[in-house]
């Protein structure tokens, strides 16, 4: 034996004392154990208290800490992950989960787990990580405002609380939720702990020790989500501005860009148009002077007696007649020494030019019209085998020296459309045009037009050529403004650029489309359709188009133009319109009185009673309307046919409206023959 | 190339980040890249599983014998928590160490220990060391375990077998024992050590006996029946103050324990081999080794001086046995009734550090609390509790 406990020693030592003393001895003895236990006991206790202290004072040292970290914090899943650390790994609970709102499309009202600590099962921490609650959820819904919590003991039992139990596998818990101001529940925050390791655990139960860290640790989480929350509502905002503003740069730059590209575009245009306009110019000023220069001035001594006629460079006047003695009278004459074939040539090509300066501005004036947004279309019922027609008969004038064959395919049936026939015929000799333009001699252009049933029902035009062809990378761009396939200041086609812009806003207008199929070196096909209207989705009862044949006797009679006869009053007061006017009209046969004053027109209108009048709608001092109403009711002159000359399509409509004729400045020649007016004057006949 | 060591311990809350923290400590310290074996100590708090995964994953999944403690033993510091974990890893081409496990302790103890003989083949090793096991502490059956592990060997002597019982909280619920992947209850890890190394071992309790001697007068292998042809519960009450008999027996049991008087092989050791009684129900106590009628015993408690002085001691047999050669590594196995029980925690941490410098302030040192430990004695291989085995592999 070493060494023997009091308890022991105090026995034996008890069995040698006297009973009495002994009896006292042994109650001292058991004072003295008493106090000495009572005083082990409040050593132990102060000691343990001191550790509890101990312990507490450090945790709440470390919420402050974890405080002012979160504060630092933007990132939520970050918090949450400190968040759970700190529960279990700090507050020494085995498990916490935090689930806030779901972030997802169509989940709203719904939780989800954001971060989850204390699963160390793979199973377990997937079947967590995808579990979810709705926050009207019954168990939830008691916890409706902040600092109010639920707290399940292990030997708690109730519907409510299974779900989570079975969820979370936790068999004690404390459910915290996390609030926002105003709107309720954003999440909750759930600690406990399994049975199988809650002994090793801070237990779930109410008391200070354990609620008042948590209840800190929740209020604080509240706040910083809260805070985070908003911060990044403000960036997300921050960020929606910023990509706002970088695609209206973007778009401000791509406006820039084209802005910048038309003005380079318009530019080009305007160094085209000057050449454009120039070259022609330059034949129409040029070729007069060049053939003035055959022409000379001589002196001319003409007979009183006779009339017999002299030339001679040296003055005759004082010598007498030759034949019969009279006296000599001084005259000059223009004389032309020039080739006659030569001249008619220039003149030609002088009216060619002119035909091809006229082009160019009424692409331009037409382009421009179209920007403004000012050109609208007069639909008027047309049968397709007549514009057809009228296309065709346009362009065998236009085309007669450029040898190149033109073939029109037209459907079975003909058609009733409604249209604005003068823009359409536009369009179609406009891509003719082109066509012809772009095919070299020889080659040969197809113009069809074909009908197309089903639930849209349209007339399809295609005018294909076996041309140049386009690049497939420009075929988009061409009907785009002043643009063209070559647009350099070396091409060898010339043009506004404008044609194929404008027809395609033509067709647009007629709710059509138009498109090109193109290959290089080899030709092309534009296409553009038409819709019909309801009522044109059968073929009209229309006369059947004339035949080939017929079209030869047509050719025929245009071979044998005719005469005109009667008067013919023109009132302009353009000198040099009136004095063309005369020479046309004298040359289709005509009585010619021009007349520049629109206050004496209506005199000489009533004076001669012309079979035509033909008047200017812009004078100075009164207007061709005016003049037309002085004399419109009278009956002597209702026979008469009133051509309304004006450059201003605008008032076409009015001049319709009339009864009358619109004559287009500058002058269509075709419309200027005893045909054309002689038709007219029919045409009047028949309606009175 | 002898022997590498390396120890780690960690006490983070989580098992995962626990096991590879230690493990990784253990390895860096150690400078190996991946051990021969591995040895693992861990408190009760962790989920087993997961941590004994980290382990594994982290050490490259090297052989691992070990066991559930109350506490775990490091350089200079003693961890009695719930969230402790230390790993100690070995390399070497000159010590081998493997382990085979079994369970079924409480069914066949014996049956149990012939499993893993018959597994580990260790009567087959000419350079056999010695044996370190770890068994279930609450239904360990210590000597039919013994006579299976050696049931092909000479005797149940022939190979020192050193070790202890795996132990929770005190709360008697759960030990666990680890063998390579497995987290198993009811079974024993048993490791061979072999090769060209010496080991020393010793062991100390610090019970003291009180009152007269007790003889046992009726009993059925571990179940002590009648003490002085007294119920044995009445004879134990006698020894007990009013607190402790109203209280919870596994708490009470610490106080005191059975002292029986150590044969004459053992006098180097102590009087007595002490024997705690993890259990008690109406009519008798158990001791973790059976016992005969007519067994004299001494009730004891354990004693604080007599605890510091013998770990002294013994730290001071090993020295003196190593002639200043520095271990390679340092076991040490402690009861559990020998911690923060009895000792407040810095006199705790300077008992060991007393203890670690008297061996060598170099070795690498790791060590568990147990229920109960193994070592042998005047070369019998014999059951402790309340004591210190102490093992110095050099």
């Amino acid at each position: 034996m070493e060494k023997f406990t009091l308890k022991t020693n105090v026995l034996e030592e008890g069995k040698k004392a006297p009973d009495k003393d002994a009896d006292s001895l042994r109650n001292e003895n058991q004072n003295l154990r008493n106090q000495v236990r009572l005083l082990m006991a409040a050593e132990s206790k102060l000691y343990t208290l001191q550790e509890h202290l101990n312990q507490q004072q450090q945790i709440y040292a470390k919420l402050a800490e974890l405080g002012r970290k979160l504060n630092t914090l933007l990132n939520v899943d970050e918090i949450c992950k400190i968040l759970v650390n700190f529960v279990v790994y700090e507050l020494n609970f085995e498990r916490c989960v935090v689930l806030l709102e779901s972030k997802r499309p169509g989940e709203a009202g719904k939780l989800r787990v954001n971060s989850c600590e204390g699963y160390y099962d793979d199973a377990e921490m997937d079947a967590v990580m995808n579990a979810e609650f709705q926050v009207e959820s019954p168990v939830l819904a008691e916890l409706g405002d902040e600092g109010t919590h639920l707290c399940v003991k292990e030997d708690h039992s109730c519907d409510k609380c299974a779900i989570i139990r079975e969820v979370f596998f936790l068999d004690e818990f404390f459910l915290f939720p996390l609030t926002r101001k105003e709107e309720g529940i954003s999440g909750c925050i759930l600690v406990g702990n399994s049975k199988r390791q809650a002994r090793y655990q801070t237990r779930v139960d109410s008391g200070d020790d354990t609620l008042v860290p948590l209840t800190s640790l929740v209020r604080q989480a509240s706040i910083t989500l809260a805070n985070v929350n908003s911060y990044n509502a403000l960036e997300d905002e921050r960020a929606r501005l910023d990509i706002m503003v970088a695609e209206r740069t973007q778009e401000l730059s791509r406006a820039l860009d084209s802005a910048n590209e038309a003005v380079r575009l318009k530019g080009e245009f305007l160094a085209k148009m000057s050449h454009e306009l120039r070259t022609p110019l330059n034949s129409i000023v040029n070729v007069p002077a060049a053939l003035a220069a055959d022409y000379r001035e001589v002196d001319v001594y003409v007979c009183s007696g006779c009339s017999a006629e002299f030339q001679s460079d040296t003055d005759e006047s004082e010598t007498p007649c030759p034949e019969c003695g009279e006296k000599l009278e001084r005259q000059m004459m223009t004389i032309c020494e020039g080739d006659p074939a030569e001249h008619l040539s220039f003149l030609n090509l002088v009216k060619q030019q002119g035909t091809h300066l006229l082009s160019l501005v009424e692409d331009v004036l037409n382009f421009s019209k179209m920007e403004s947004g000012k050109i609208t279309l007069n639909y008027e019922a047309v049968g397709l085998y007549h514009l057809l027609g009228e296309v065709e008969q346009t362009m065998r004038l236009s085309i007669r020296d450029s040898a190149r064959c033109i073939r029109y395919f037209r459907p079975e049936h003909d058609v009733e459309l409604v249209v604005d026939e003068t823009k359409l015929k536009q369009v179609l000799i406009n891509l003719i045009n082109n066509a012809v333009k772009f095919t070299r001699h020889g080659g040969e252009i197809d113009v069809h037009a074909t009908l197309s049933g089903g639930i849209d029902p349209h007339v399809r035009f295609q005018v294909r050529d076996d041309g140049i062809g386009i690049p497939y990378n420009q075929q988009e761009i061409i009907f785009e403004s002043f643009r063209q396939v070559d647009g350099s200041s070396t091409r060898v086609h010339g043009g506004t650029g404008l044609g194929l812009s404008i027809a395609r806003q033509l067709v647009d207008l007629h709710g059509g489309q138009i498109s090109v199929q193109s290959e290089l070196g080899k030709g092309s096909r534009f296409i553009f359709d038409i819709p019909l209207h309801p009522a044109q989705r059968f073929p009209s009862k229309a006369p059947l188009p004339p035949k080939p044949e017929d079209l030869k006797d047509e050719l025929a009679e245009i071979d044998c133009p005719v005469k005109g006869s009667g008067t013919v009053v023109v009132v302009d007061n353009d000198s040099s319109l009136l004095a063309v006017a005369r020479k046309i009209l004298q040359r289709e046969g005509y009585t010619v009185i021009c007349v520049q004053d629109p206050t004496e027109a209506v005199a000489v209108v009533h004076r001669e009673q012309p079979k035509i009048l033909i008047l200017d709608v812009q004078m100075p001092g009164m207007d061709g309307f005016a003049v037309y109403e002085e004399f419109r009711k009278s009956k002597a002159l209702r026979e008469m046919v009133v051509l309304f000359s004006t450059g201003d399509e605008s008032e076409k409509e009015k001049v319709l409206s009339l009864g009358e004729v619109w004559l287009g400045k500058p002058w269509n020649t075709g419309i200027m023959t005893a045909e054309a007016l002689e038709r007219y004057c029919e045409d009047r006949r028949f309606r009175i | 190339m002898s022997l590498i060591t390396g120890v780690g311990f960690s006490t983070h809350r989580n098992p995962r980040q626990a096991g590879m923290d230690a493990a990784k400590e253990a390895m860096e310290k150690a400078g190996i890249d991946k051990p021969d074996f591995v040895f693992l100590f861990a408190t009760v708090g962790y989920r087993q599983e997961p941590l004994l995964e980290a382990v594994r994953q982290t050490t490259g999944k090297a052989p691992l014998s070990g066991c559930s403690g109350e506490g775990i033993i490091i350089n200079g510091e003693v961890h009695e928590t719930n969230f402790g974990v230390v790993v100690s890893v070995v390399k070497s081409d000159e010590v081998f160490f493997s382990n085979a496990h079994a369970v079924g302790m409480s069914k066949d103890a014996d049956a149990m220990g012939r499993k893993i003989a018959d597994a580990l083949r260790h009567d087959e090793a000419d350079d056999a060391l010695a044996l370190i096991a770890f068994a279930d502490g609450l239904t360990l059956n210590f000597d039919a375990m013994l006579r299976g592990v050696m049931y092909k060997c000479e005797s149940v002597n022939a190979i020192p077998m050193l070790g202890g019982t795996a132990s929770d909280d005190w709360s008697f619920s759960a030990t666990y024992q680890y063998c390579n992947d497995t987290v198993f209850q009811d079974g024993a890890v048993v490791t061979l050590v072999r090769g060209e190394a010496e080991m020393y071992n010793g062991s100390r309790h610090g019970c003291v006996p009180i009152g007269d001697e007790r003889t046992v007068t009726k009993a059925e292998a571990n179940k002590i029946l009648e003490i002085d042809d007294r119920p044995a519960l009445e004879v134990i009450d006698e020894y007990l103050t009013a607190d402790e008999k109203q209280g919870d027996w596994s708490a009470t049991n610490v106080y005191l324990a059975i002292g029986v008087r150590a044969p004459e092989y053992m006098n180097k050791y102590d009087d007595y081999l002490i024997r705690f009684m993890p259990m008690r129900d109406n009519e008798a106590v158990y001791v973790p080794t059976e016992i005969e009628p007519g067994t004299k015993f001494y009730m004891t408690r354990r004693d604080h001086d007599k605890i510091s002085s013998g770990n002294q001691r013994l730290a001071e047999e090993i020295h003196e046995g190593l002639k200043g050669r520095v271990p390679r590594l340092m076991l040490q196995i402690e009861c559990i009734g020998r911690g923060k029980v009895i000792f407040e925690n810095t006199e705790k941490q300077q008992l060991l550090k007393n203890m670690q410098e008297a061996v060598s302030k170099e070795a690498n040192w790791f060590g568990l609390y147990t229920y109960g430990e193994f070592g042998p004695v005047g070369g019998v291989n014999s059951f402790h509790n309340y004591s210190l085995i102490l093992t110095a592999i050099v």
